[in-house]
Parts: structure tokens; C-alpha cells; sequence
């Protein structure tokens, strides 16, 4: 079992060496000169001199894997370089708006749970009747709808019709108030997804013999179903909920661009409109890094939730 | 009767995904106008007669923008799902089947695209590579191939040791035999589920992209794009944005539904159990 | 009056196929402190009948006929009054310990709900009895083991817990499903002593294919086929003069006596057979078996046969 975690741990390496080449190379899967392009502006074509400048500077001028390998030691050293736009720090940006992304992705996952498990264990409870049917179709509907357009749906009814509440924006330092929108935008399709995983997570549990136990015994509806299948039907969705911490990540693209909420996904969407090539490599494997080390923690704490895995680990 | 769940998905989403198949094939009988030809005398005009779902910015006609847009998604969905379990196949029986060395290689190289969240890869690479339908569907293969080659592999890894294919081998099969009669029939169904349910998530990621800009460029109808552009009228002309939103949504439940009802028909722990 | 008396019970569910058909009016009687086995092959309707006394079979069952308790008819409760039955006076001991018990609580925590639902033991109390419970079943250092998971217990030993639970809250009647199915012979004796001994002042439903076991166990026992009693006989009786050609032929496939198989296989419950329902595999069988559906015929010492034969 150790073995098994150490073997997990281990091949992080070589998947965050690959997400590395990948968001290094980024730079050179774009048509043209990177430099040229970030210095043209509205003026004009740049000078070829203020180019060579710009590399020499940059560092642009070195051979590739040069360039890679002194970018991948800077950043095992904490440097993660300086955007090319702003000249800020890259790792400061990042930390700074991840700190929102992740005030946001908190805040979402409790709304989603809030409303996801009552009804993913009433549709299972109420199995094959009229509310597991709703309970089915408002889950299909939550994965299936286009977050950018709920958003819009949402921004309609609440801040332009009702006027209760922004339109976008961080507010006070990220406020309910500018909170709640966005939360519920980004919250939707993990709620979706955790209704059904708990549905049939506990229509599972509901089917084994050892609920027909804990009837025998004469426990009441309530203890069966909500001691005796919960425990069992919960392992799956927990686990399950951390990565739907890391799904939130993709949904955080759209949402945070789209309600000026100032996270890592906003931050990627605009440094790829601007070729901050230095900030999307940064913020690239920065997300890559929180990602793999997220997948990690649920796999590890999955094998502890589970009485008969944890057994298997004393050995 | 009431009809049992599992057959009314499937028949729902077939149903859907029919009507939006024959929407997208006869898109110039179905729409009232040309997609892009601009009235500018009516422009951001709410649903009429004339325009049933009104025009955008440039006094399109959204209704006919819709049916068109049709085509883009299908298509986006269709090829980057069927390229994605091309690869996800041949890689993933690859590994599943002969294991050592090809195995390990196979699945670091797929550990590393999932190690990014995948609407960022799709991001970054659509970014990179430049706007554009080819581009946006390359971007959405290289983020989608993963799960496919994941599913094969375990598919295989379950199947390859019993009796059957043993027995077979031990009759002199060769590998190619047993791949093609053996394995591969049987690892097909849990494929379809999760391809039918990934056309619908890679419309909805290709919306996405052109949303963001990075997909299907102006003045081609695509629904993404749609929404983007009537962003900006959000206050003054909230139909621009309803109709492609609607139309995305509808198109994706149908996949799921399908998807959902396929699973079900084919996971055997929904049958019926008596005690004995 | 009977402790147990069930009256032509017939237990039906609707399926997409048709209707199956699992138990088709059963009479059964179970006298204070009696030991009753009932012996059929798997399908026969036996675990059905066990779960339709208790009332635990899922929704859909359509149960008809009367199944009388201490007098009361249990399908006339409700459900909050058959709960006040049900794991305190009449327990089921299911049979597969290894699904019977739920993996992620502990042994001890299982069997202390069961102790603490049907008495007024506090906490403390109640944790030593279900030590006191674990031991009176054979469990050595059960303080230990009864804070470990199912799945740290052997199949013997799991057997013996679910005989520990069922055994928590002082039932006067136990309905016990295949508790010896799946263990090995010298486990299986064990635990079939361990039952004798604990059922010596209570009265039980022992549902086995095992007639060994049963042999060991039981006062009488009845013959079950296509949830039907063919054949009720004290447990001498039975096995030294079996009447119904079902009973013989279930006896002669046994490894002890010959290993002769009955030819043919047990009816679908969906289209069961007209007339006997085991007149299509029967040697003797005659026209009227085909057409007549044989009564239950009364015999000397109390015994009773579905049988043209012995009208």
C-alpha cells in the first residue's frame, strides 16, 4: 500500500516534465517571431534593432532547450519570471489571482453540495417515481448547459431585471455580493455531476444485502438509509468532490472572464489575448502543478475512507 | 404503459439528435433567410414574423444563424470525438494488450495531458496554434484522446486474461485474431456510452472556444461565437443571446440523454433481481 | 395456537417476462421452542418464504394469505407495528454474511444497534453485551475483534456474528437462511452446534439444501418445491421413509446415498406446470398428476404429503 502511494507520488514527476515541454513550447507552436509580434503595436512594425533588444533582453536569442532549461531552473527555484507585458512578477500575478479562483471554487463547492446530496439521496430514495425523474433531468440539463450562457441567463434576471445584484466585477475584495453569481455559474455542473454520482451511489448501496440487515434488525427507514446505505454510497462522492475541486478549474475559464472575476482562468483567457507568453507558461504549469497534487490527495484519502482498503495498508 | 427510463432516454436524445442531423443536412430549405446576409435596416430587432427569433448587431437573421450553426457543432463534435477514439483506440489497445515498456510509455505520455485541466490545455493550445475550425478541433482532440485511450486499456486489461481469449490463444490465435474476434467486441459498448456523451462535451467546449474567440471566426454562423457577439447588446437585446444558448443546451442534452440511456441499458446491475 | 402459523401464502412478482410465481399457497405451522427446517434446491421459493415473514421483500411482491404470529396476523400491521416485531420477537438470520454485513461499520457497532434498539441499555451496557454476545457464539478476545470490520473476519466467523446479532435482542422466534451455505465441513459443524445450542428455547425457520445440517438441527421438516410443501415429516421419518417421489429422489441425489441426480430441471416460475409441479420429472406420475393439482393428504405420526399416491 505505501508502495502503491510512493509509486503514485513518484509519477507526478514525469507528468509535470511533460506538462513543463508543453507550456514552454507554446511559444513556438504560434506562427511568426514572438518577439516581433509582442512588439508590434498600433504604430507600426518594430525596428529590427528594438527586436534583437527585446530577445537579447528575453533571452530569446539562446537555443531552445537552452531557453527551456534555464526557464525550468528558474522555476524550481521560485522564479517563474517576469510577464511581458506588465514586467510583474509572473508568480506574483499567479498567486495573487489563484487566491480568488480559489476563494470562488470554495464558495461554489459549498453551494453545490448544499443542493447536490439532499437531492441525489431523495431521487434514490424515491427511486423510478416522478422526483427521481425530475431529480434525473434537472442533473442532465446542469451538465449539459453552456456556463457562459447561464451566466448571461443569470446576469439578465438578477442584475439588469431585478437590480439585486452586480453585474461583475471583484467588489470589495470579492464580496458575497459579487460572489454569489459567479458561484452558482461555476457551482452548476459539479452540482449536476454529484446529484447523479450520489443517486446512484446510493440506489447501490440501497440494492446490498446488508441493508436488508439493518431492516431485519428493526431499524427505522431514517437509520437504514440514512446510516447504513449513506456511509457506504458517501466514499465514492467524497472522493469525488475532490476532483470536482479541480474540474471547477475548467468551468473557472469562462466564468471568471466573463464576470471580471480576477482568477487564474481570467488571468490565462486575457495573457493569451495579450501573448504574455512568460504568464501562460507560469500560469499553465502552476494550475498542472495544483491539479496533479489535487488528484493525488483524493486517491491517497479515497484508500483511507474505505475500511477494506485501509485494512489492505497495514499489510 | 409507462414506458421504462432507459428506452424513453434513448429514445428522447435519438429523437433530438435526428431532427438536428436533418437541420444540419437541409440547413438552406429549413432557413427563412441567408445566415450571413445583413439588414442593416433591422438591426437588433426583437422576434417577428419576418425574423422569428430576430436579428443580431448586423441585422442577420438569428433563426437562420441558428439552423446553420447546426453544421459547425455537429461536425466539431462528430470529427473531433470519432479522431479522438482513433487514437484513444489504437493507443489504448496498444497498451492494454501488449503492457511493458509500451504500456509505461503510453500511459505517462496520457498522465501528462491530464495533467492539465482540460479547458486550460484547450485553451493554451488553441491560443497557440491560432483561431480557426482546424485549429479549435486539433486543440479539443489533443485534451479528449486521453479518456478513450484510458477506457480501452482497462477494458482490455479486464478481458485479455480469461478463459476465452486464453483458450483461444492456446489454439493458436494470433494477436491481430484475438484483438479483432475477441477483445475488441467486447470492450465496444462501455466506447459508444462515453462517445456518445463526448460529442455532447465537445460541442459544448468548442462553444467555449469560440466564445472566448479561439474557435469558428466571424461571419461563419457558429453558436459560441453567436453568444459572444451579443454580449455586448446584453441590455438592449437579450434575444441574441437566448436562441444559440438554447440551441447549444438542447443539442448537448440530447447527447447525454442518449449517452445516459445507452448505459443504462447496457450496465447489467440495473436489472431486475429477485431474491432466491 | 401455533407460535408460527402461515396459511396459503402465495407471493407473486411482476416482471417485463411475466409473473413469477415463488411461493403458490403455502401451509406451514411452527410450534413453541420447535426447530422446523425447510429443504428445497435454490429457486424453490424457500429464501422468499423467510423474507415474507418478516415483511422485507422489496415493493413490488404481491403477497396473499396469512401469516399468524402468536395469533396476530403479521400482513394486517403496519409498518411501524411490524418493526416493533421484526429483530425484536422474530429475527432472520440472512444467509452470506460476507454482504449480510455492512463493510464500513464495525462488528461490534452493528450488533450493539441491535442490542440498543430492542432495550434500554445505555452505551456502556450495551458494549458489553455485544462482548458477552460475541462470546456466548465462540469468539475469542472479542473485546478486540468487536472493534474490527467484516472483512477482518473469516466466513465462519461472520456467520457466527450475524448468529450473535440475531441473538441480541432475545427473539423467541429465528428465521435462519442457509447459515451453513458456503463454509467448509469442519467450519460447517461448528456452527451448526453453535445453532443447536443457542435455539434450544426458541423456535426456528432453518432454511437450508443442506439436509445434513438440518438432519442435526431440526424437529421436523418440510419438503419444498415450486413454492410449494410437498412433504412434512418429523426429521426420522423423513429421512428413513421419505413418501413424496420428490423427497426420495432429493434424498437419493445425495453424495451419502448414491449421488442419482433427478432427471430434469425445477419448472420456470413464470409457466409452471399444470396439475403437481413436479409431474413432469416424476417416475410415478400418473394422468390425473398432469390435470389435478394433488391436496395435502394426512398421514400417521402428524405427517403430511402432496401426493396422488397416498390419496
Amino acid at each position: 500500500m505505501l508502495e502503491y502511494i510512493a509509486r503514485r507520488t513518484l509519477l507526478i514527476i514525469p507528468a509535470l516534465l511533460f506538462v513543463s515541454i508543453i507550456s514552454f513550447s507554446m511559444v513556438y507552436l504560434a506562427p511568426g517571431d514572438p518577439a516581433e509580434i509582442l512588439l508590434t503595436s498600433p504604430e507600426g512594425t518594430p525596428s529590427p534593432a528594438a527586436v534583437e533588444a527585446f530577445r537579447v533582453r528575453m533571452g530569446l536569442d539562446q537555443p531552445i532547450y537552452v531557453q527551456y532549461l534555464r526557464w525550468l531552473n528558474n522555476i524550481l527555484h521560485g522564479d517563474f519570471g517576469y510577464s511581458y507585458m506588465s514586467e510583474r512578477p509572473v508568480f506574483d500575478a499567479i498567486f495573487k489571482s489563484f487566491k480568488a479562483t480559489l476563494k470562488l471554487s470554495i464558495v461554489s463547492m459549498f453551494i453545490s453540495v448544499i443542493v447536490s446530496i439532499p437531492l441525489g439521496i431523495l431521487a434514490a430514495i424515491k427511486h423510478n417515481s416522478a422526483t427521481d425523474d425530475l431529480c434525473r433531468l434537472g442533473a442532465l440539463v446542469g451538465v449539459s448547459i453552456p456556463n457562459f450562457w447561464q451566466a448571461f441567463l443569470l446576469i439578465l434576471l438578477f442584475s439588469i431585471y431585478l437590480d439585486w445584484l452586480p453585474v461583475a466585477g471583484y467588489g470589495d475584495g470579492g464580496d458575497l455580493r459579487h460572489m454569489i453569481l459567479p458561484a452558482i455559474t461555476l457551482g452548476t455542473s459539479s452540482a449536476a455531476v454529484t446529484t447523479r454520482l450520489m443517486r446512484s451511489s446510493m440506489l447501490e448501496a440501497l440494492s446490498q444485502d446488508y441493508i436488508i440487515t439493518a431492516r431485519a434488525k428493526g431499524l427505522s427507514e431514517k437509520v437504514v438509509v440514512g446510516k447504513h446505505a449513506l456511509k457506504n454510497a458517501l466514499i465514492p462522492v467524497v472522493t469525488m468532490l475532490g476532483l470536482n475541486l479541480g474540474f471547477l478549474l475548467n468551468g473557472a475559464v469562462v466564468t471568471e472572464w466573463i464576470f471580471g472575476w480576477p482568477g487564474i482562468g481570467g488571468l490565462v483567457v486575457d495573457s493569451i489575448y495579450q501573448r504574455d507568453y512568460t504568464m501562460i507558461q507560469g500560469s499553465i504549469l502552476f494550475i498542472a502543478v495544483i491539479f496533479v497534487t489535487l488528484n493525488l490527495i483524493v486517491d491517497i484519502s479515497y484508500t483511507y475512507l474505505d475500511p477494506r482498503i485501509r485494512y489492505e495498508a497495514k499489510d | 404503459m409507462r414506458l421504462r427510463t432507459k428506452n424513453r432516454n434513448i429514445l428522447i436524445g435519438m429523437s433530438i439528435v435526428m431532427c438536428l442531423v436533418f437541420i444540419a443536412v437541409f440547413a438552406p430549405l429549413v432557413a427563412p433567410h441567408d445566415p450571413t446576409e445583413a439588414d442593416l435596416g433591422a438591426r437588433l430587432e426583437p422576434p417577428s414574423k419576418e425574423y422569428p427569433f430576430g436579428t443580431d448587431h448586423l441585422g442577420r437573421c438569428i433563426l437562420s444563424r441558428v439552423i446553420y450553426g447546426t453544421r459547425v457543432s455537429l461536425l466539431v463534435g462528430v470529427t473531433v470525438i470519432s479522431a479522438s477514439l482513433l487514437i484513444g483506440l489504437v493507443l489504448g489497445t496498444a497498451s492494454g494488450y501488449f503492457g511493458g515498456l509500451v504500456d509505461e510509455v503510453i500511459m505517462r505520455l496520457v498522465d501528462g495531458f491530464l495533467a492539465i485541466p482540460s479547458m486550460f490545455l484547450a485553451l493554451a493550445l488553441a491560443g497557440a496554434l491560432g483561431p480557426g475550425l482546424t485549429n479549435m478541433m486539433i486543440a479539443l482532440i489533443a485534451v479528449e484522446w486521453t479518456s478513450y485511450a484510458r477506457v480501452v486499456r482497462g477494458s482490455i486489461l479486464s478481458i485479455k486474461d480469461q478463459e476465452f481469449v486464453v483458450a483461444s490463444r492456446g489454439l493458436g490465435a494470433g494477436d491481430v485474431y484475438i484483438l479483432t474476434r475477441h477483445i475488441l467486441p467486447n470492450i465496444i459498448s462501455p466506447v459508444i456510452v462515453i462517445a456518445t456523451m463526448g460529442v455532447g462535451y465537445a460541442i459544448l467546449a468548442a462553444a467555449g472556444l469560440s466564445f472566448l474567440g479561439f474557435g469558428v471566426q466571424p461571419p461563419t454562423p457558429e453558436w459560441g461565437s453567436m453568444l459572444d457577439s451579443g454580449r455586448l447588446f446584453l441590455r438592449k437585446a437579450p434575444h441574441i443571446m437566448v436562441f444559440p444558448g438554447l440551441a447549444i443546451m438542447i443539442t448537448v442534452l440530447a447527447f447525454n440523454f442518449l449517452g445516459d440511456g445507452l448505459r443504462d441499458e447496457m450496465d447489467p446491475r440495473f436489472r431486475k433481481e429477485i431474491p432466491h | 395456537m401455533s407460535h408460527l402459523e402461515i396459511s396459503n401464502l402465495r407471493v407473486r412478482f411482476p416482471t417485463d417476462d411475466g409473473v413469477v410465481r415463488v411461493t403458490n399457497g403455502v401451509d406451514l405451522d411452527i410450534e413453541e421452542g420447535e426447530n422446523l427446517g425447510l429443504i428445497g434446491e435454490s429457486g424453490s421459493g424457500k429464501t422468499v418464504l423467510g423474507m415474507a415473514i418478516v415483511r422485507l421483500l422489496p415493493g413490488d411482491a404481491k403477497i396473499e394469505g396469512t401469516i399468524r404470529f402468536n395469533g396476530r396476523d403479521l400482513l394486517s400491521l403496519n409498518e411501524a407495528e411490524m418493526r416493533s416485531i421484526r429483530g425484536r420477537e422474530i429475527v432472520m438470520i440472512l444467509q452470506n454474511p460476507t454482504n449480510s454485513l455492512n463493510p464500513v461499520l464495525t462488528i461490534g457497532s452493528q450488533i450493539e444497534e441491535a442490542v440498543r434498539l430492542h432495550s434500554e441499555l445505555d452505551k456502556e451496557r450495551a458494549k458489553k453485551k455485544v462482548v458477552e454476545l460475541l462470546e456466548e457464539v465462540g469468539i475469542r478476545s472479542a473485546a478486540r475483534r468487536a472493534k474490527e470490520y467484516p472483512h477482518q473476519f473469516s466466513g465462519g466467523m461472520k456467520e457466527r456474528a450475524m448468529i450473535a446479532m440475531a441473538l441480541a435482542s432475545d427473539p423467541s422466534l429465528i428465521i435462519a437462511d442457509e447459515p451453513t451455505k458456503g463454509l467448509d465441513v469442519t467450519i460447517k459443524r461448528r456452527v451448526v452446534k453453535l445453532i443447536k445450542e443457542v435455539t434450544k428455547t426458541k423456535s426456528m425457520l432453518f432454511i437450508t439444501h443442506d439436509l445434513g445440517s438440518a438432519a442435526e438441527i431440526c424437529d421436523r421438516i418440510a419438503v419444498m418445491y415450486a413454492g410449494e410443501i410437498l412433504e412434512i415429516a418429523g426429521t426420522e421419518d423423513l429421512l428413513n421413509d421419505p413418501l413424496h417421489p420428490y423427497t426420495k429422489g432429493f434424498l437419493d441425489s445425495l453424495p451419502s446415498r448414491g449421488l442419482k441426480p433427478i432427471p430434469g430441471m425445477g419448472p420456470s416460475l413464470i409457466d409452471l406446470p399444470s396439475g403437481c409441479k413436479f409431474h413432469p420429472r416424476c417416475d410415478r406420475a400418473m394422468k390425473l398428476c398432469k390435470r389435478e393439482d394433488p391436496p395435502m393428504i394426512q398421514k400417521e405420526n402428524g405427517r403430511r404429503v402432496r401426493c396422488f399416491q397416498y390419496a
